[in-house]
């Protein structure tokens, strides 16, 4: 996406194109459940909301499932019924992922249709070795970033096919936006090299802010999901635009394989440091 | 009967002639560029005997001893008249001049005035650049990619698309030859200029259908672009100053009536306007392209010339001292023309293509990417006797394709590796046969076959994957190491290609034609538009070329004496194989890019009519084109199937297209051009509904292509004043105004969807160039 960015600028696109706001009128489509689902190795409870998809053109708000039954499962047969708290999302009483175990999310809706997600492993995360703040101005090429501090990292990736993604807070506060979305693969990383000084662009702190860090395993298909998630909801129709295509997350209709159910379930170990900015001496 | 009478008294005639005539033979040029002319009318008006020039310019004519007056006439010049005395073989050359001082090289060079309908070809368009150069360019830069989208038959999916589709072809299905290079991407900034600076180039032609056995590798079309040819009488320079680029040409004569040359240059400096921006994230770029273009050519004896042209074009960004990216072809082509006799000629070609891209961060990475294409080529002409025109040949091509290299520096040297991609090898051959038959004087048919041979080659290491299940990481098993030069795969078919012609009366023809064309090569790109860093992949174990059949019938008729041409044609086109992708790839950098690639099948069709006039004060064009383009991708497995493995229009499907192209001489220093076009809006996909993750409302979309975009429709308006002409001074100049969608209308691009307020989809029109965009060129000549 940043790529494309690039190509943006460079192109004559930025320089005369522009955009109109339309009406279009259109028609929904048969409606589907969306599950946005996440449990991790720390103390829950942990929070799965179930929302319906709604008319694409209009403001209809997304609709709330509020009478399904959820639960998430694990390989050693233990079972957590989750409780409806209200705005699509039910919570999780006891549970505590462990490193090792797979998970699968459940629910019955009051249609009686069963849906699950395809099992998940809760799969180790590396550490962050050290987490601390850096002025744009001390960062290769940070002539073209916001003016302000980023988070730094350090960290060694270990061996094996891996996903993560990135959460940053300030002062406690979810980085939330499309483009705060940062998922990675470990893709051309050299197994066990210590990656230094990599500066997480994008999350601007202010001297007396605090960052904070997290790091989650996350299997391939919660990482596909957002990867085309995130370009979908940054399509901005220009040359350089994929197209739009059905995204295929992790949860299915039992009995109906080919119900499209949006969103995904994702299952992560988490590690993550913090740091209070300080001005440099 | 009375054709019999015609027939004996030709052919006695002729004997009688045979045992008491001299030859009278010469060339005839023009007096201006010095360039051959050719079909000239050369008539001796004492016995009534002529005949035409050949393509070369060069006459013969058997009289009879005793002087003779001799008329040399071709439209656009003033007719000459020489006398002659022969008392044996003699030659005799003529320059012609060319009608009017400033009167523009004729519209039709080289060609039969009613070729349109007399020729067997069909589906294929010609431009000579002083055509393309008459009507109003986009920012005053002259295209002829952009001119040749005005044609029937001819698409884009918008403007600054990289590119054009023919009858319903992808991109990569144009074989784009430059002196008989192959051009692998034709794009300047995107797509906004061509690589053809018009000053370099001489004419062109499109092959839309019906394409000569001679031409292989590409399933749609053929654009043959020719560079010109440097004058043979002075050394002569010419240029423009525009608004997006300067350019300057230098041509003439090394040696007289031996070698030519000529170079051409044009840079662009819209980095130049950037640097005035107060915009500290602008001014410090830089972007420009450049074309360097240069021509020798080099008469060897009256039988053997030699040419050698090049290119050297590339586009240049660079963002502050962070990143830049440069891309570009380059490329040399050699150039051997032989006759053996009057009826018997070998071209032999010996060409060399590279296209590169280097991506470089400085203390971050250099990324680079490489294609090489190295081509040898013959092809031989025999005019057998008045019936036979016989061709044969063959090609053999070296590609060498790089998909990328990273090298990573600094900090990031420690933590990523290095990585090639693997090169891809292969070698490509075609071979060809074909016969121009005139059965009769209404008769004609051009027959011929193409075999063409493709071998993927190592030195590769590829994945075996789990069979019966999709291509993917995780379905792989091991790998297989192939060997430099070792086979990886090979494919081989057989290409016929037909064209019929059947003449009703002297003014109007019908024509069939059909063809099978290969494409072993394909471009490998998932956006709206190609992209500079689109890479080429070559058919290999998992990715099977591309095979279309197109058959087109059309009606073509001539009025006014040829000066109105008119055609009809329809046509249906099959293709397998064409390549798309599974929702979602990531085509960027991928070392497995087979998990990536679906294979499906797709069909065109459509109605093209063209009325054009190429003669008079007034010339251009009417153009409308009904068309449909589908594709079908029904992979076993739900992920390799598109919208549920049904027909889906293709991003270029535009039923509707009408273009009228005209330009109009008031005086000879005084002349204007317009273009108006219209064309059905695109297909795009519209989302089913809508839902909110992680807060972010989005669309959902399921199916591909099911809506359009609003229709397209842009004017263009063009003049070119000519200033008066000095006495005794060479120097001629010229102002051309260009006014680029006159009434301003935001064209639709695209529509696309993005979280608006309180929870809604917003809807948004892209306009690419939403705007009227006037620009002025100032030209010269000495």
């Amino acid at each position: 996406m940043k790529f494309k960015s690039v190509l943006l600028i460079a192109s004559l696109s930025t320089i005369m194109a522009c955009e109109d706001v339309i009406d279009l009128d259109l028609s929904e489509g048969d409606e589907k459940f969306v599950v946005e689902g996440e449990m991790t190795n720390l103390p829950g409870p942990y929070q799965v909301r179930i929302t319906r998809t709604s008319n694409p053109t209009t403001n209809e708000v997304s609709p709330l499932v509020e009478d399904a039954l959820v639960m998430i499962k694990d390989d050693a047969s233990n079972i957590d019924t989750l409780n409806y708290v209200g705005d699509g999302i039910y919570e999780t009483q006891n549970l505590q992922g462990v490193i090792g175990r797979m998970y699968t999310l459940e629910f019955k809706t009051s249609g009686g249709s069963v849906y699950e997600s395809q099992p998940q492993l809760l799969k180790e995360v590396y550490e962050i070795d050290s987490l601390y703040a850096r002025e744009n101005t001390e960062i290769q090429g940070g002539d073209f970033l916001d003016e302000g501090f980023y988070a730094v990292v350090d960290y060694t990736e270990p061996a094996g096919r891996d996903f993560y993604r990135w959460k940053i807070y300030k002062n406690d506060s979810l980085f939330d936006d499309a483009f705060d979305i940062q998922v990675e693969d470990d893709d051309g990383l050299i197994p066990n090299a210590p990656v230094r000084e990599r500066p997480l662009v994008g999350f601007v702190f202010d001297v007396g802010d605090t960052a904070r860090v997290e790091i989650y395993s996350i299997s391939r298909e919660v990482y596909d999901f957002w990867t085309i998630f995130l370009d979908q909801a940054s399509a901005s129709g220009g040359p350089f635009d994929t197209p739009p295509a059905p995204i295929i997350g992790n949860v299915f209709n039992v009995d109906n394989p080919d119900e499209q159910v949006l969103g995904v379930f994702a299952v992560s170990a988490v590690n993550f440091k913090e740091v209070v900015i300080e001005e440099e001496e | 009967m009375k054709k019999l009478v015609v027939l004996t008294a030709l052919i006695t005639s002729s004997l009688l002639a045979w045992s008491q005539e001299y030859k009278l033979s010469g060339t005839i040029n023009d007096s201006e560029s010095g360039e051959p002319v050719a079909f000239v009318s050369v008539k001796d008006l004492t016995s009534g005997k002529g005949t035409t020039t050949d393509f070369d310019g060069n006459y013969a004519l058997n009289l009879e001893k005793g002087s003779h007056d001799i008329e040399v006439r071709f439209f656009g010049y003033q007719t000459a008249v020489q006398s002659v005395d022969l008392s044996a073989n003699q030659e005799l050359d003529f320059k012609l001049v060319p009608e009017g001082v400033m009167l523009e090289q004729v519209e039709i060079t080289g060609e039969k005035l009613d070729k349109n309908i007399s020729a067997v070809e069909m589906s294929t368009n010609e431009l000579d650049i002083e055509e393309v150069k008459k009507l109003p360019a986009f920012l005053g830069e002259v295209d002829v990619i952009k001119t040749i989208q005005l044609l029937p038959g001819v698409t884009t999916v918008g403007e600054g698309a990289t590119g054009f589709n023919v009858r319903g072809g992808n991109i990569d299905q144009n074989l784009v030859l430059w002196d008989n290079a192959t051009i692998y991407s034709s794009s300047h900034l995107f797509g906004f200029f061509s690589i053809f600076n018009s000053d370099a180039v001489d004419d062109l032609k499109l092959y839309k259908g019906g394409i000569p056995a001679r031409y292989g590798g590409r399933l749609s079309s053929v654009l043959d672009v020719s560079q010109r040819q440097g004058n043979n009488e002075e050394i002569r320079g010419s240029g423009g100053i525009g608004v997006v680029s300067s350019r300057f040409t230098l041509d003439g004569p090394i040696k007289k009536d031996k070698a030519t040359f000529l170079v051409s240059g044009r840079r662009s400096y819209a980095d130049l306007f950037l640097r005035l921006s107060p915009d500290t994230t602008l001014n410090q770029n830089v972007a420009y392209f450049y074309d360097f273009n240069t021509r020798l050519d080099y008469d060897i004896d009256e039988n053997d010339k030699l040419s050698v042209s090049g290119y050297l074009g590339r586009d240049v960004f660079r963002f502050g001292d962070l990143f830049g990216f440069d891309f570009g072809n380059g490329n040399v082509a050699v150039n051997w023309m032989h006759s053996f006799s009057d009826s018997t000629f070998l071209n032999t070609y010996l060409t060399y293509n590279s296209y590169k891209y280097t991506f470089s961060f400085p203390d971050f990475f250099d990324w680079t990417s490489l294609i090489q294409n190295y081509s040898l080529q013959g092809d031989l002409k025999k005019i057998v006797n008045d019936r036979h025109t016989i061709e044969y040949g063959g090609q053999v091509n070296y590609y060498r394709f790089r998909p990328a290299s990273v090298e990573f520096q600094g900090a990031l040297d420690e933590a990523f590796q290095d990585f090639d991609l693997d090169n891809e090898f292969a070698v490509e051959s075609g071979f060809y046969f074909s016969d121009e038959f005139k059965v009769n004087d209404r008769f004609s048919l051009q027959a011929g076959l193409r075999y063409s041979q493709f071998a993927a080659l190592g030195e590769v290491e590829s994945v075996n994957y789990q069979e019966g299940v999709p291509l993917d990481e995780e379905t792989a098993i091991d790998t297989t190491q192939f060997g430099p030069g070792e086979v990886v795969e090979f494919y081989h078919g057989l290409e016929p290609r037909l064209g019929i012609k059947y003449m009703v009366d002297s003014t109007s023809s019908v024509k069939l034609s059909y063809m099978r064309t290969r494409q072993h090569l394909h471009l490998v790109s998932n956006t709206t538009n190609g992209l500079p860093i689109d890479v080429w992949k070559v058919s290999d174990e998992f990715t099977r070329p591309a095979i279309a059949d197109q058959i087109a019938v059309g009606y073509f008729r001539n009025f006014m004496d040829n000066m109105i041409e008119t055609s009809v044609e329809v046509y249906y086109k099959e293709v397998t194989d064409i390549l798309d992708y599974k929702n979602g790839a990531d085509l960027l950098l991928n070392p497995t890019l087979e998990t990536e690639l679906l294979q499906g099948i797709g069909r065109a069709y459509g109605m093209e009519l063209l009325v054009r006039k190429t003669k008079g004060d007034l010339t251009g064009w009417f153009a409308y084109t009904l068309s449909r383009t589908e594709i079908k991708v029904d992979g076993e497995d739900p992920s390799e199937k598109i919208n549920n493995g049904d027909w889906y229009r293709a991003n270029y499907d535009k039923p509707h297209d009408v273009t009228l192209v005209g330009s109009y001489e008031f005086t000879e220093r005084f002349s204007i051009g317009a273009n108006f076009t219209y064309s059905t809006g695109r297909p795009f996909t519209i989302p089913d509904a809508k839902y909110q993750i992680a807060g972010i409302n989005v669309p959902n979309y399921l199916l591909r292509n099911q809506d359009r975009i609003p229709s397209y429709h842009r004017l263009d308006l063009s003049a070119t004043i000519k200033n008066k002409l000095k006495k005794d001074r060479r120097w001629k100049s010229s102002w051309a105004f260009s006014i680029y969608n006159v009434y301003a209308r935001r064209n639709p691009y695209s529509i696309s969807f993005r979280d608006g307020d309180n929870g809604s989809l917003e809807t948004v029109q892209l306009s690419i160039l939403g705007t009227i965009l006037p620009a002025v060129t100032y030209n010269f000549e000495f």
